[in-house]
């Protein structure tokens, strides 16, 4: 081959990647590029025609395809889309870490404070004995009941096993407003601090009674031990000067009354 | 190629995305089995190499782009599947043993050629398989040089030079199979 274009030029102008005029035009004056051209056109076809005449059954290989494509009906998903979803699930549970974490802290927090509140308003008002304004009839205590906890029959049906109802009133833990019932065996007195929950709180409040109070549980607080527990729309807060596994029990017959 | 009737959606219920590959890839069945054939130089392994890339592309189909050619993705794809399988096929020691081909008597050659199809056939199968396929992409295809340069992520210069030598060693192959038939005829 003399002209030194033709072997470079020749696949790119069969396959249609140059149409230039100068090159349609070296063609026409070039008889080697021409000839190349003519050359290469033909074999290609030859090929081409070898290639294609030969007889091939798709139609088993395409239902073979199709059953296979059925089987993996769920295809998988581009790679930035699967990172995408594994990044929003990875947030997601992030932020469920960070709300449990947080929860669970202020939860304690919360729950210790009022069990302090419970402990000191027990020393104070029952074992002290302070001046309080206590109510002591039935009756009176039943109307209390209904509107502090929402049920008048809440006071008779805590009332733990040999124990009986001194007095009740009404009293500030933490912040939130209790009923405060003082029971009686004879010899011991222990207060059940109970509460109705707010209808209205929000979200957040409910999920940081449930760190609150996850289930029944009972902790020493100076001399006394305190209970708490909550069931369904009420908290019930114990404080005896009973070691822990009594009132453990106390607190979990109480909650299973409620 | 121009997209013919379905013969059936996947699902009765039309999925967009199954039809979409239906209608964009399917349809390069059968040129996608064309060329494994002259790659893989065996029909059952051809059928095998494009069921598996046909899967691929379709469990990899929200990669494909509309608009881009979907016929060099999926000769891209059965490319790559070959090359994996290459490995396999190297490592169980099959061999290709060019005597398997006959030469073709006089009679069966084509009328519009002086060499049969199957001349041709057993000539491509000879090549090195960089040649074959470039040749085969080309020149039955269709695939331009630059396309050609991305299916097989190489250089044009390197398709270009690798489509010249593909030519010439079929040519000459074909040459001395009609020197040895002139001489058989000869002494007939």
């Amino acid at each position: 081959m003399i002209c030194s274009q033709s072997e470079r030029v020749t696949e790119a102008y069969l396959s249609g990647e140059i149409d230039e005029p100068a090159w349609r035009k070296h063609l026409d004056a070039c008889p080697d590029c021409s000839a190349k051209l003519q050359t290469e056109s033909e074999f290609d076809h030859l090929v081409r025609h070898a290639v294609t005449s030969e007889r091939l059954q798709t139609r088993q290989l395409e239902a073979h395809v199709r059953a296979a494509m059925r089987e993996s009906i769920t295809p998988i998903r581009h790679p930035i889309l699967l990172s995408w979803r594994y990044g929003i699930a990875a947030a997601v549970a992030l932020f469920f870490v960070v709300i449990a974490t947080v929860g669970y802290a202020k939860g304690r927090i919360e729950r210790t404070a009022l069990c302090i509140d419970a402990a000191d308003d027990h020393q104070e008002e029952v074992v002290a004995k302070s001046p309080r304004k206590w109510r002591t009839e039935n009756a009176d205590v039943r109307a209390l009941a209904q509107r502090i906890v929402g049920d008048p029959s809440v006071p008779d049906r805590i009332v733990p096993a040999g124990y009986h109802l001194v007095g009740a009133r009404v009293c500030l833990l933490h912040g939130k407003r209790y009923m405060h019932l003082d029971y009686s065996d004879g010899s011991n007195e222990i207060s059940l601090f109970v509460r109705h929950q707010d209808p209205s709180k929000s979200l957040a409040a409910h999920v940081l009674d449930w760190f609150q109070f996850p289930g029944p549980s009972t902790e020493r607080v100076d001399t006394f031990a305190v209970g708490a527990v909550q069931k369904d729309k009420l908290s019930l807060v114990l404080v005896s000067s009973a070691p822990v596994p009594q009132a453990e029990k106390i607190v979990a017959e109480a909650g299973g009354r409620l | 190629m121009t997209a013919r009737p379905l013969r059936g959606s996947i699902l009765d219920g039309g999925d967009s995305r199954q039809l979409q590959f239906e209608q964009l890839a399917l349809v390069h069945l059968r040129a996608l089995l064309r060329a494994a054939v002259r790659l893989a130089r065996d029909v059952s392994t051809a059928e095998d190499l494009v069921q598996e890339a046909m899967l691929r592309a379709w469990r990899h189909f929200d990669r494909f782009q509309p608009g881009t050619n979907c016929k060099a993705w999926l000769f891209r794809i059965m490319l790559n599947c070959w090359s994996t399988r290459h490995q396999q096929i190297r490592q169980e020691a099959v061999q290709f043993f060019p005597e398997q081909y006959a030469e073709c008597s006089a009679g069966e050659r084509a009328p519009a050629s002086r060499f049969s199809p199957e001349e041709i056939h057993n000539s491509i199968d000879l090549l090195n398989e960089d040649y074959r396929t470039v040749l085969i992409l080309f020149a039955v295809e269709g695939f331009s040089c630059k396309e050609i340069a991305e299916i097989l992520g190489v250089p044009i210069g390197t398709v270009m030079s690798r489509l010249s030598r593909a030519r010439t060693q079929v040519r000459d192959d074909l040459a001395k199979r009609e020197a040895r038939y002139m001489k058989a005829k000869a002494r007939l």
